[in-house]
């Protein structure tokens, strides 16, 4: 995790910005789902990407694989100006980056055996055929946990673990340096999260890949990350290693994720921080100055009006608030609803943790 | 909070079993569950995809849909029996008796109705009150739940409310038949994290403040569990295998699955890629083993096991626990409180 080495993926003031409206009522604007945004991935790390839904997270992404074009910025892959490249130039490069969804079951083509299905990749790429085809795809089912007899089944005839399992061969099957998982285990259950993550480990340490792992469940991040970003609309607020973001996160937007995070015990239950008031903003009307300021409980008259960089405040780590100094320090200029709160009432009994939610801004 | 056992509970199943007719046979998704909800209390139906929390908590009301069948059993509420009452009867006790909030928020609400009306419409069909009365006590509802600003808010649509107000709004429907139990299905599965912090206090805070007489919540997030929930019912493969007090169960799980499932959570104190699993997967209730049915994924299951028919041991803490191995071990360590 020395910065010695030139990262695998470079992604600077990177943007994204949809056409909004337009349509029946005349309305139009700019959706800024990825609005400015800098990050680094070396070559085997495994980097988590959080956020509420509305975050650009899943946007960037795509982004970053080139999936969809971005409005401006750059992205450079193993020193290599992906945005520059066409044609067969591109495809060799996709070679080495692969996505992982969140539902496997709707990214699969329903009318394809597993066969076919893990071995496209192998055929497209032009990287085997035949038997050696059919040993290669057997190998890779083993290699995520499926039995050889897989192959000649349909993807309806498997649960979601087992599903989640194909689209990760299919995935592998071309060696990839980079993976871009999104939210692989949101939708398994409990007992088969923990399978899938570990399995997703086990290929990470045997190939080196790495991952840029998009989650909400900062839990499954903690586990599994060397190194996580906060996003808020469209943009990075917080970025450091996994470990130290936990232990102590530094913007007023992690702090509200990590209090919000249901407990693992009830024990944990009893001590809650004061939540988030609201909900994530319309991505077509950006707040002024500091895109957090209005959900934030310390928010101050520079916060409306000047919008802060992503600075580096120790080595490592890196934070876009004007006030992590003094929030960190336990002295924030205005005295904010936030800190560890005892619930009131006796054991769980005490309710109401703060502000009702004002939501105004994110319909219509 | 466990709660002396011998007042009448306020909700009562015995000996539930719901079948379900497939091309490949028929499936039980409920066998034989017997359990109570008690006056203040929440109580938590957990389990994993197919392990029929949701067909048993349709089954309270009647409502599972074909091809699911209420094969046998009773459900008891202030000590009338549900289950054999004429349709148009039965009908009166939806809602006002035990109300559900479905695992959707955003397809339960009717998209072209203002959300006052929807909520107009559960006043009326429970109490003769005028138009202008249930507009009132629509308002009051939306308040009660959080809803900011609920006078211009009851006149607005589905659409002009985000996930987090549309779940609100649905508990607020189900609150306006004044409803002595609340079955909520998944309340926070399709809601950012956090919002789920908010919700799981208003369901909390409507039991603690007696808005509810008790609050049934099935989920499969354990976190749901620990958060809200006095007591708690894990079910696997259509049985209940562990009933506990919910610091007990966390502390100190006693079947193998229950065990493995708080074990398998992720935690950053876990080495990474070393998380604890369960082996396999969710049995299909088609082909179910031989048996306790977790017996071929159980790290303790002996050669008793494939053979055992499943009962739920009575614990001295109140707890039940079906496990034939743990209740050998539980003999074997406390002699006399043993059956």
């Amino acid at each position: 995790m020395s910065g010695s080495s030139p990262p695998l993926v470079e992604v600077r003031r990177l943007a994204k910005h949809f056409p909004a409206g337009g349509g029946l009522f005349g309305r139009s604007g700019l959706v800024r789902a990825v609005d400015g945004v800098d990050l680094d991935v070396r070559s085997g790390e495994i980097v988590g990407l959080v956020g509420e839904s509305g975050s650009g997270k899943t946007t960037l992404g795509r982004l970053v694989l080139r999936l969809i074009e971005p409005t401006s910025g750059s992205v450079h892959f193993d020193g290599v100006d992906v945005l520059s490249l066409r044609g067969g130039e591109l495809r060799r490069l996709r070679r080495r980056m692969q996505l992982v969804f969140q539902d496997a079951s709707s990214a699969l083509n329903p009318r394809m055996k597993v066969r076919t299905l893990v071995g496209e990749p192998l055929v497209i790429h032009k990287i085997s055929r035949g038997s050696a085809l059919r040993a290669k795809v057997a190998e890779l089912l083993s290699e995520v946990g499926l039995d050889e007899s897989a192959m000649e089944r349909y993807p309806h005839e498997f649960s979601g673990g087992q599903r989640q399992r194909i689209g990760i061969a299919r995935a592998l099957a071309v060696r990839p340096d980079f993976v871009v998982c999104d939210e692989p285990v949101s939708a398994l259950d409990v007992s088969v999260q923990a399978q899938i993550v570990n399995l997703l480990v086990e290929l990470q340490r045997r190939h080196g890949i790495a991952y840029l792992f998009i989650a909400h469940d900062l839990s499954v991040v903690g586990h599994l990350c060397d190194r996580v970003a906060v996003m808020y609309l469209g943009r990075i607020v917080e970025h450091g290693s996994a470990e130290s973001v936990r232990r102590e996160p530094l913007h007023p937007y992690t702090r509200a994720l990590f209090a919000a995070t249901l407990p693992a015990s009830p024990d944990e239950a009893r001590r809650v921080h004061a939540p988030l008031p609201g909900e994530i903003p319309s991505p077509v009307a950006v707040p002024s100055g500091c895109r957090f300021h209005t959900r934030c409980p310390f928010a101050a008259e520079r916060c409306r009006v000047e919008d802060p960089p992503l600075r580096e405040v120790s080595p490592g780590r890196l934070v876009a608030c004007h006030l992590a100094e003094e929030i960190a320090a336990g002295r924030p200029p205005s005295a904010g609803a936030e800190g560890a709160v005892e619930r009131s009432g006796g054991g769980r009994g005490g309710v109401s943790r703060g502000m009702p939610e004002d939501d105004r801004g994110t319909t219509g | 909070m466990v709660r002396p056992m011998s007042a009448a509970p306020l909700l009562e199943v015995r000996g539930l079993t719901v079948e379900f007719r497939r091309d490949d046979g028929v499936v039980r998704a409920a066998e034989r569950l017997s359990f109570r909800v008690d006056r203040g209390e929440i109580v938590g139906l957990v389990g994993e995809s197919g392990s029929g929390k949701s067909a048993t908590a349709l089954s309270l009301l009647r409502l599972v849909p074909p091809p699911g069948r209420i094969v046998s059993g009773t459900v008891t509420l202030e000590g009338k029996e549900l289950l054999s009452l004429p349709e148009k009867e039965l009908r009166r006790h939806r809602g006002a008796g035990i109300a559900y909030i479905p695992q959707e928020p955003g397809s339960a609400l009717n998209p072209v109705l203002r959300v006052g009306a929807q909520i107009v419409d559960v006043v009326r069909a429970h109490r003769s009150v005028t138009r202008a009365e249930a507009w009132r006590e629509a308002t009051l509802a939306l308040e009660r739940v959080g809803i900011p600003d609920p006078t211009s808010r009851v006149r607005e649509y589905p659409h002009q409310f985000s996930g987090g107000m549309k779940q609100r709004a649905l508990i607020a429907m189900a609150l306006a038949a004044r409803p002595k139990v609340l079955l909520a299905d998944e309340p926070t599965t399709a809601l950012d994290t956090t919002l789920q912090a908010g919700i799981v206090d208003l369901l909390r805070s409507l039991v603690v403040g007696g808005d509810l007489g008790a609050m049934l919540i099935i989920t499969h997030d354990l976190g749901v569990v620990a958060a809200v929930c006095d007591r708690v019912i894990v079910m696997y493969a259509g049985r209940i295998v562990e009933e506990a007090p919910v610091d007990t169960l966390f502390a100190d799980p006693r079947h193998p699955y229950t065990r493995a499932l708080i074990e398998s959570l992720p935690r950053p104190d876990v080495e990474r890629g070393c998380l604890p699993t369960i082996s396999g997967q969710v049995p299909d209730l088609a082909r179910l083993p031989s048996g306790c049915p977790f017996h071929p994924r159980c790290g303790l299951a002996d050669e008793r096991c494939p053979a055992w028919e499943p009962e739920l041991f009575p614990l001295p803490d109140g707890r039940r626990v079906a496990c034939i191995v743990e209740e050998d071990r539980r003999g074997a360590r406390e002699p006399e409180l043993a059956r």
